[in-house]
C-alpha cells in the first residue's frame, strides 16, 4: 500500500523537493559569493552548475508518480484547461463534431433500419413477392394477382418452395364492449411456414380451413389478446363476432409478429389473421380477371434465384393469358420483387436523399474541424516551439497533441450521440407516421461506430499537425527569426481549399433544399379539387351481415344523413364509399361501341347525393345526383374533366353511355372538376362517381360521411355518436379526421424531408460561414504585419478591406463553381421527386450563388474590419 | 537543445552507492553532498548537482533514505537525508557486490 500513502502525501513531498532544491542554490550562491563573485554572476553560475530546475524537478517528481497514467492525466487536465481558454474555438469544433455525428447517427439508423434491416422472418433474403401490373390499362401500378391466377402460379411453379396469398380486410369486432373497428389480413394456410414463424399459444390454420365455408377461425395479434382479452390463458377455442359472424379464436401471435409489412401506421396495422379462403365466385373461369389485389409471396428455392423466377413467373402468366383467353386491354405482366424492397419502396427516394443529405453535413463539419484544427496548429507553432526550449520533450509534446485531439473527439463524439439519441426520438415522433418501420428506428451500433471513429481520424489527424509541423522545425527557427510576412502559404492553400469544398457542398444542399421546397409550394398552391376548409369525416361500416337487404340499409343511411344535417352549424352532409388522398379504388369500364374486351380503367367512388357540395368539388356540366335516382332507374353517373378529356375530347360527355362489369350500362349525367386521388404530386386520374342509393359496390360496406360548416371538427364527434349510435349501437366510428389533415397526412412524407433537408442546407450553410470566417481571421492573423506596413506606408484602410474581402470573394467563387458542377449532377437525381418544377431552375441556382456570396462576405467582413484597424506601429513591434 | 546528462557512464547502482556511503557517516543536505561528492572524486564525475535530487528521490520512495531538517554550513535551516537501517543493509549488500566484481576486474587486468 505504500504507493497510496505516496498518493496523500505527495503534495507534501513536492514542496519538500522544490525546497531542497531552494536551499541547495541558496547555499550555493552564499559560497560562490564568498568566493568573490557577484549577487548576479553568483546566482547565474549556481544555475548552470545545477542544471535545468524545471527538468530535474519533473524527473524526480516521476520518480514518485505512476508514470505514464499520471502524465496522460496531466495532458487531460491540460487539454480541458486549453480548451477552457479558448471557448469559441471549443464550443465551435464540438458543436461541429456533435452536428455532424447527431445528424449522420440518426438518419443512418432510420436507414438501416428501414431500408437494410432484414424483416422479421426466417432467411427473409429468400422471400419474393409476385405481383402483376396491367401494362395497357395503368402502366407499372402493382394490382396484385387474381385468386385463379395465384393458383396457377403456386401449383406450376418450380422455383418457390412454397408460395402463400395474403390479403387486407377490416371488420367490425363486436361482443366486447362498444363495437371496434379492426384491421386484419386473409393469409393462406401455406403463409407461417413460409415465414418461419409459429403462434406463440394455439396453432396455425389447417389446409382445411383454408377452403370457403369452413373458414370461421381466427388468429388474435399478441395486442389485441392483450387489449381486448386480457390475455386470457384460454382464449383458444372460444368465439369472437366479425360482421356479425361468429368466429373460432384458433391461437395468439408472438408480439413481433408483422404481416404483410406495408407503409401502415401502426393503428392500421392488422390484429387479426384469417385464412385465405377463396370464394367460390372468385374462382370461376369467367371470373379470372374480376378482382386482383391478392398479394403472393414466395420462398426461392436454394438455388433459384429471382431472375429465374421472374422467367418462369412471365412463362406461367403468358400461358394462362394464351389458355384463358385474355384479351383486349386485359394484359398482365408479373413482377418479382425482393419481399424487403417492396414493403418499403416508397420510401427509398426520401431516405437515399436523406442520406446524401447529411453525409454533406458530415463532410462540412469535418472540413470545418479540420480548418479550425488546422488555424490553432498555426497559431500553437509559437507556443509548442517555447515549451520545447525550456525543455519539454518532443515525444511528450506529441503524446499532448494526440491526448487533446483524442479529448475533443471523446467529447464531440459524447454530444453528437445524445444529439443522436434526441433526434431518434424526435424522429420517431414527429417523423411522417407512412414511413414504414419508422418506430423500429434506434440507434445503429455500427453507423454509431462509423461516425464517431470517423469525427476521431479526423481532429487526430489535424490535431497532430502542429506536433508534426514541430518535429520538423527547430524551435530557434520557429521562435528566433521573425515570421514570414506572408504566413505558412503551404497551409494557407489547404485551408483556402477545404473551404471552398465546404462552399461547394453547402452550394448543393441549398439548390436541392431550394428546389424541393419551390416543387413543395407548388404542390401546395396546385388546385386540390376540393375545398378542405370547415370539413370533417368519420367512416363507419353498413355490413353486408349487419345490413343484407339493400333496401333497408339506403333507409338507415339517409336516416343518418338526415340526422347528421340537423347537428348545428352543419351546411351539408354526403357520404362516400372512398375519399381522396385516403383511400382508392379502380374499376374497368367499357365505353359504348368498343369492343368487348376494350376495358379501361377509372377511379371510382360510390357517394350518395349531395357529395359534390359537402366536398367543395365543383359540377361543371350536368346534374348532380339526387333522390330521384333509385335502383330501379336507369343507371347514371359523374364523370371528372380528366375522363372527359380523354374519351370524349372536343364534345360534351354529358347523355355518353359506358358499361360497369354485370350492372349495365350507365349514362353520364354531370362533369366534375378534377380531384387528386391518390396523392396530390400525381395528376388527376380519370374518375367516375356513381350514385350509392342506386348501385351496389360490391366491396364492403365501409362508407365515409362528410359533414362541411363552419362547426366541422373534431368537437363534433360526440354530437356525431350520438346521432348515429341512438340508430345502431353497433355501428363502429373510427378514423375521425378533417379534409385538412388528411391533405397534410399526404404531404407529411414530402413536409418531412423538405424541413430535415432545410435543417442540412441552414446547418451546412452556418458551417461554411464558420469556415470561411476562420480562414479570413487567421489570414489577418498571419498578414497583420504586412498591413501594418502597408498602413505605414500610406494604403487607405479601405484598400486593406478589400484585400481581406476580396480573398473571402475568391474563395467563395472558386467554392461556388465546384458547387454549380455538383449541383447539375444533383439536381438530375432528384429530378424524379420533383412536381412540376424544373431541375435546372435558374432563379433558384441564381439565388443560391447570391446567398453564398452574401454570407461569405459576411463572414468576412468582421476580420476584415479587424485588417483595417491594425496599428502599424504596434504590428511592426510584435516583431 | 539542453544537454540531460545522467550518469550512464557509471555503472549501475555506482551513484546510489556513492551517496549511501557519503550520508552514512553523517547526514548532509544537498549542497553538501553534492561538494562532497564532487571533492572526494577528484572531480572526475562532471555531474550537474541538480541530477543528484531524481537519485535521492528514488532513493527515499525505496526507503534507503528519509529526510528531516537540519542545520547547514552557514547555520541555516534545511532538509538533510539521512541513511535508514534498510539503506544501510542496501550499503553492505552494494559494497560486498561492488568489491566481488572489482576484485573480478583487477584480476582479469592481472592476467594480461
Amino acid at each position: 500500500m505504500r504507493w497510496l500513502k505516496h498518493l496523500l502525501t505527495r503534495e507534501h513531498l513536492y514542496d519538500e523537493l522544490t525546497e531542497s532544491m531552494r536551499e541547495h542554490l541558496d547555499e550555493k550562491i552564499a559560497d560562490l559569493m564568498d568566493s568573490g563573485l557577484s549577487q548576479e554572476q553568483a546566482e547565474r553560475a549556481a544555475r548552470v552548475e545545477f542544471g535545468n530546475v524545471l527538468v530535474i524537478e519533473e524527473r524526480c517528481r516521476e520518480v514518485w508518480q505512476l508514470a505514464a497514467l499520471e502524465s496522460l492525466w496531466a495532458d487531460v487536465k491540460f487539454a480541458g484547461r486549453q480548451m477552457r481558454k479558448s471557448p469559441a474555438f471549443t464550443i465551435t469544433c464540438l458543436l461541429t463534431l456533435a452536428l455532424g455525428i447527431g445528424a449522420n447517427c440518426a438518419v443512418f439508423s432510420a436507414i438501416n433500419t428501414i431500408l437494410l434491416h432484414p424483416l422479421p422472418y426466417e432467411d427473409p433474403g429468400r422471400l419474393v413477392l409476385v405481383s402483376e401490373s396491367l401494362p395497357l390499362l395503368n402502366g407499372d401500378n402493382l394490382v396484385g394477382v387474381s385468386a385463379k391466377e395465384y393458383l396457377d402460379y403456386r401449383q406450376q411453379n418450380t422455383v418457390f418452395t412454397d408460395v402463400a396469398a395474403f390479403e387486407t380486410e377490416e371488420f367490425n369486432l363486436t361482443g366486447i364492449g362498444q363495437a371496434q373497428h379492426v384491421h386484419a389480413a386473409r393469409i393462406s394456410a401455406t403463409a407461417l411456414p413460409l415465414l418461419g414463424i409459429e403462434p406463440e399459444l394455439g396453432r396455425n390454420f389447417s389446409s382445411e380451413e383454408d377452403r370457403h365455408g369452413s373458414d370461421h377461425v381466427v388468429l388474435l395479434s399478441h395486442g389485441i389478446w392483450e387489449s381486448q382479452f386480457g390475455r386470457d390463458p384460454s382464449i383458444v377455442g372460444k368465439a369472437i363476432h366479425l360482421d356479425e359472424t361468429t368466429y373460432t379464436v384458433i391461437g395468439v401471435m408472438p408480439s413481433s409478429f408483422r404481416f404483410p409489412l406495408d407503409a401502415a401506421p401502426p393503428s392500421e396495422r392488422a390484429s387479426l389473421w384469417l385464412p385465405m379462403a377463396f370464394s367460390p365466385n372468385l374462382l370461376k373461369p369467367e371470373n379470372r380477371t374480376m378482382e386482383f389485389g391478392v398479394g403472393l409471396v414466395g420462398r426461392l428455392k436454394p438455388q433459384a434465384t429471382a431472375k429465374q423466377a421472374q422467367n418462369e413467373m412471365d412463362q406461367i402468366a403468358n400461358r394462362f393469358m394464351r389458355d384463358s383467353g385474355y384479351s383486349g386491354s386485359i394484359r398482365v405482366s408479373p413482377h418479382v420483387l425482393p419481399f424487403a424492397a417492396h414493403s418499403v419502396e416508397g420510401a427509398r427516394s426520401l431516405l437515399i436523399l436523406l442520406a446524401a443529405a447529411v453525409f454533406c453535413v458530415l463532410l462540412i463539419a469535418s472540413a470545418n474541424v479540420a480548418n479550425l484544427l488546422l488555424a490553432r496548429a498555426n497559431s500553437r507553432t509559437h507556443e509548442m516551439a517555447l515549451r520545447m526550449a525550456i525543455g519539454a520533450n518532443r515525444r511528450r509534446l506529441l503524446g499532448q497533441c494526440l491526448v487533446e485531439s483524442s479529448f475533443l473527439g471523446l467529447i464531440g463524439s459524447i454530444a453528437g450521440i445524445l444529439l443522436a439519441v434526441v433526434l431518434v426520438m424526435g424522429l420517431r415522433r414527429f417523423g411522417p407516421a407512412n414511413l414504414p418501420r419508422l418506430q423500429d428506428v434506434v440507434i445503429h451500433p455500427v453507423v454509431l461506430l462509423f461516425a464517431v471513429t470517423l469525427s476521431f481520424i479526423n481532429s487526430l489527424f489535424f490535431g497532430f499537425i502542429p506536433a508534426w509541423r514541430l518535429a520538423h522545425v527547430s524551435p530557434r527557427a520557429s521562435l528566433g527569426t521573425t515570421k514570414q510576412a506572408g504566413g505558412d502559404r503551404g497551409s494557407l492553400r489547404v485551408q483556402n481549399s477545404v473551404a471552398a469544398a465546404e462552399i461547394a457542398i453547402a452550394f448543393v444542399l441549398l439548390v436541392a433544399g431550394g428546389l424541393l421546397l419551390r416543387s413543395f409550394a407548388r404542390l401546395v398552391d396546385s388546385p386540390f379539387g376540393f375545398n378542405p376548409q370547415n370539413a370533417f369525416v368519420v367512416r363507419t361500416v353498413f355490413d353486408r351481415v349487419r345490413y343484407p337487404e339493400p333496401v333497408k340499409r339506403d333507409v338507415v343511411q339517409k336516416q343518418a344523413l338526415d340526422r347528421l344535417a340537423r347537428l348545428p352549424g352543419i351546411e351539408a352532409v354526403a357520404e362516400a364509399s372512398h375519399l381522396p388522398l385516403s383511400d382508392t379504388r379502380q374499376i374497368g369500364f367499357r365505353l359504348e361501341h368498343a369492343a368487348a374486351d376494350d376495358f379501361h380503367v377509372a377511379e371510382n367512388s360510390l357517394v350518395s347525393w349531395g357529395y359534390l357540395r359537402a366536398m367543395g368539388i365543383a359540377l361543371l356540366a350536368g346534374r348532380d345526383f339526387s333522390p330521384g335516382d333509385a335502383r330501379d332507374t336507369p343507371p347514371v353517373a359523374i364523370v371528372n374533366q380528366a375522363l372527359s378529356r380523354k374519351y370524349f375530347a372536343g364534345q360534351s360527355a354529358i347523355g355518353k353511355h359506358f358499361d360497369w362489369g354485370d350492372r349495365g350500362t350507365f349514362t353520364i349525367v354531370g362533369v366534375a372538376q378534377d380531384v387528386h386521388i391518390s396523392s396530390l404530386d400525381s395528376d388527376p386520374p380519370p374518375m367516375i362517381y356513381l350514385d350509392m342509393f342506386q348501385v351496389e359496390s360490391g366491396v364492403s360496406g365501409n362508407t365515409a360521411f362528410i359533414l362541411r360548416g363552419p362547426q366541422a371538427a373534431t368537437e363534433l364527434l360526440p354530437a356525431i355518436q350520438r346521432e348515429i349510435w341512438s340508430m345502431d349501437s353497433e355501428l363502429p366510428l373510427y378514423q375521425a379526421t378533417t379534409l385538412q389533415s388528411l391533405i397534410s397526412e399526404s404531404l407529411a412524407q414530402r413536409s418531412f424531408t423538405l424541413v430535415l433537408l432545410g435543417a442540412f442546407a441552414a446547418t451546412a450553410l452556418v458551417l461554411a460561414a464558420v469556415g470561411i470566417f476562420g480562414v479570413i481571421s487567421y489570414l489577418v492573423l498571419q498578414r497583420r504585419r504586412e498591413f501594418g506596413v502597408r498602413v505605414a506606408l500610406g494604403a487607405d484602410r479601405s484598400q486593406i478591406t478589400h484585400l481581406v474581402l476580396a480573398r473571402g470573394a475568391w474563395i467563395a467563387l472558386a467554392g461556388c463553381a465546384s458547387g454549380l458542377a455538383l449541383s447539375v449532377v444533383a439536381s438530375r437525381l432528384l429530378a424524379t421527386s420533383l412536381y412540376h418544377t424544373n431541375s435546372y431552375d435558374p432563379v433558384m441556382f441564381c439565388a443560391v450563388l447570391l446567398l453564398l456570396f452574401a454570407v461569405v462576405l459576411l463572414a468576412s467582413w468582421i476580420p476584415a474590419q479587424r485588417a483595417a484597424k491594425v496599428d502599424p506601429m504596434e504590428s511592426l513591434r510584435i516583431e | 537543445m539542453v544537454k540531460t546528462p545522467e550518469y550512464r557512464d557509471l555503472f549501475p547502482g555506482a551513484l546510489e552507492m556513492m551517496i549511501l556511503q557519503t550520508l552514512s557517516r553523517r547526514p548532509l543536505h544537498g549542497y553538501a553532498l553534492a561538494q562532497h561528492i564532487k571533492s572526494i572524486s577528484d572531480d572526475l564525475l562532471q555531474i550537474e548537482e541538480g541530477s543528484l535530487y531524481p537519485a535521492l528521490q528514488r532513493m527515499l520512495k525505496s526507503g534507503w533514505l528519509k529526510s528531516e531538517m537540519g542545520v547547514s554550513a552557514r547555520n541555516r535551516p534545511v532538509r538533510v537525508y539521512k541513511v535508514t537501517p534498510a539503506g544501510r543493509k542496501r550499503l553492505e549488500e552494494e559494497r560486498s557486490s561492488f568489491e566481488k566484481m572489482f576484485a573480478g576486474i583487477n584480476r582479469v587486468l592481472a592476467m594480461g
